[in-house]
């Protein structure tokens, strides 16, 4: 069964910035989206979950047109920015359980059974005595580890997190991995969007480039890592095709 | 003789119990939005809403009510599909509230222009039986549909992109907000006036996010802050023969710069 299919997407703000993207993913697989800043990574997942309308193409969850898709609760995202600058105070804890809304039970408080998810969630990111701390008080790592929670208290089956490295040291890099993987081995499909090769990154087994600028669309769909001469290459001089590189022949 | 012995007394605070409740409860989604100015928008729609009705001859509070939630709707739709930001939204709002308020209390004639003072700056001791009735009904509407939608508008609130990948009709959320707030501007025209009935949204959770840690924490706080300011302020005003509205808001901002230091000790501390 297909987690997330894109076929013939495109996207132009004036000019292209995706063109003809067509994947597919299926359950339980751990794909890294990749490419150099620009490539429109972010803007690929935003149709992925419906928040961009694409100019042409469609889009499928759970092997449904997103126009039609209504079971959210399966589908976890970290977006790539962080809260910190919440203008009324926020607690760990309310962060966290802000992820259990939906509108499926908004008469019922939470039950025991989805508030001791919370917990397990904060656990789990090692937050649990954070609970009812500032988020803001939080540092940027730990922030990050506060929206895992998130995505990790709503036991979805697809995870899509933007860059959830950035921002955070070799440390909480390993950490984030060894969440990443357990999730990995539970069955979760997992969407990864990176532009480095971090810890993280190195778990899944397949990797997506975008293309460079020019070209704005898939170029490399294969086993991780990518080839060495395309990773070298691409994340540094992000405007370099394979072509001007020389050194890429596709999968 | 207490002041407890006049009827126009117990209306007024039985009025300023409802707005000191309900203006925190909603104010505290308008200053997560960052939309905190809001309510002075929405104050200068109801106004076309008075004016509509000093020229109609229809009742203030329920004309107001009508305009003001239209009003609501109509900055929603132009938040979302105008190229304008939502600031300027909000100011076309104030300008064409405003002056649509000032021309047709003009065209109403001179008898409705000395009236407009009490719907701009309050006037709590002239609450009538059927404006409490008015306000007890809108009341309840905000709490039931804050208790019913309250952990979606959170969710909007706190991170609109998500809360959308969750499921939550978010354009429909925003407007419910927005009109909730406009329905809790009419609650306050008679209590703190048009022009200050925003104050008293905004101080109250301005004060409480000040010592408080949590969204619960600071709209509970604000709340118990907005009813005590409202009902002292309503109190401290028959003393002095002060003007209610003024004092309710003064009550709230003394309340701010008492919480601001209290805050950066408490944090000092933890």
């Amino acid at each position: 069964m297909s987690v997330v299919r894109a076929s013939g997407l495109g996207v132009s703000f004036g000019q292209p910035v995706l063109r003809d993207v067509t994947l597919d993913i299926g359950t339980g697989e751990f794909v890294a989206l990749m490419g150099a800043n620009g490539t429109g990574k972010t803007t690929l997942v935003r149709c992925l979950l419906g928040l961009l309308k694409p100019d042409s193409g469609q889009a499928w969850l759970f092997d449904t047109p997103l126009p039609r898709f209504r079971q959210w609760p399966r589908v976890a995202y970290v977006p790539q920015r962080l809260v910190a600058n919440s203008a009324v105070p926020l607690s760990v804890e309310e962060a966290v359980r802000s992820a259990l809304t939906s509108a499926h039970h908004r008469w019922r408080p939470l039950n025991r059974e989805e508030r001791n998810r919370v917990r397990a969630a904060l656990e789990q990111v090692g937050l649990a005595d954070r609970a009812r701390h500032r988020l803001e008080d939080l540092s940027g790592g730990q922030q990050r580890r506060v929206m895992i929670a998130r995505a990790l208290a709503t036991r979805a089956e697809l995870l899509i997190m933007d860059e959830p490295t950035a921002g955070i040291d070799a440390g909480e890099q390993t950490r984030l991995a060894e969440h990443m993987s357990s999730l990995h081995r539970q069955g979760v499909t997992i969407l990864l969007i990176t532009h480095d090769l971090g810890p993280v990154a190195s778990l899944a087994q397949r990797a997506i480039v975008l293309g460079p600028p020019s070209t704005r669309s898939v170029r490399y769909d294969g086993p991780t890592p990518p080839p060495p001469q395309w990773t070298e290459h691409v994340w540094h001089h992000s405007h370099d095709t394979p072509e001007d590189t020389g050194l890429l022949e596709g999968p | 003789m207490s002041w407890l012995d006049f009827d126009f007394m117990r209306r007024a605070l039985l009025a300023a119990t409802v707005i000191g409740l309900v203006a925190p409860a909603i104010g505290v989604f308008l200053v997560q939005r960052r939309l905190a100015l809001l309510g002075d928008g929405m104050g200068h729609v109801a106004l076309t809403g008075v004016g509509l009705a000093f020229l109609t001859g229809t009742a203030p509070v329920p004309t107001a009510l009508a305009v003001a939630v239209l009003g609501a709707i109509g900055i929603e739709v132009l938040r979302a599909r105008s190229r304008s930001a939502g600031d300027v939204v909000l100011a076309l709002v104030f300008y064409g509230g405003i002056a649509g308020g000032v021309l047709l209390t003009y065209l109403a004639g001179n008898r409705a222009a000395s009236s407009l003072n009490q719907y701009l700056f309050g006037a709590i001791t002239t609450v009538s039986g059927a404006d409490l009735l008015w306000l007890a009904v809108a009341a309840l509407m905000v709490l039931g549909l804050l208790a019913v939608f309250g952990r979606e508008m959170f969710a909007v609130a706190f991170d609109p992109e998500v809360a959308k990948t969750q499921g939550i009709h978010t354009q429909l959320i925003s407007t419910l907000i927005t009109v909730l707030a406009a329905v809790t501007v009419v609650i306050g025209m008679r209590t703190v006036g048009l022009l200050l009935v925003s104050a008293i949204m905004i101080v109250p959770i301005a004060a409480a996010q000040q010592i408080s840690s949590s969204f619960r924490g600071t709209a509970v706080v604000g709340v118990i802050i907005g009813v005590a300011c409202a009902v002292g302020g309503v109190i401290a005003s028959y003393y002095v023969d002060a003007p209610s509205g003024a004092t309710i808001v003064l009550l709230t901002l003394a309340c701010f710069l008492i919480t601001l230091p209290l805050g950066a000790l408490l944090r000092r501390s933890t």
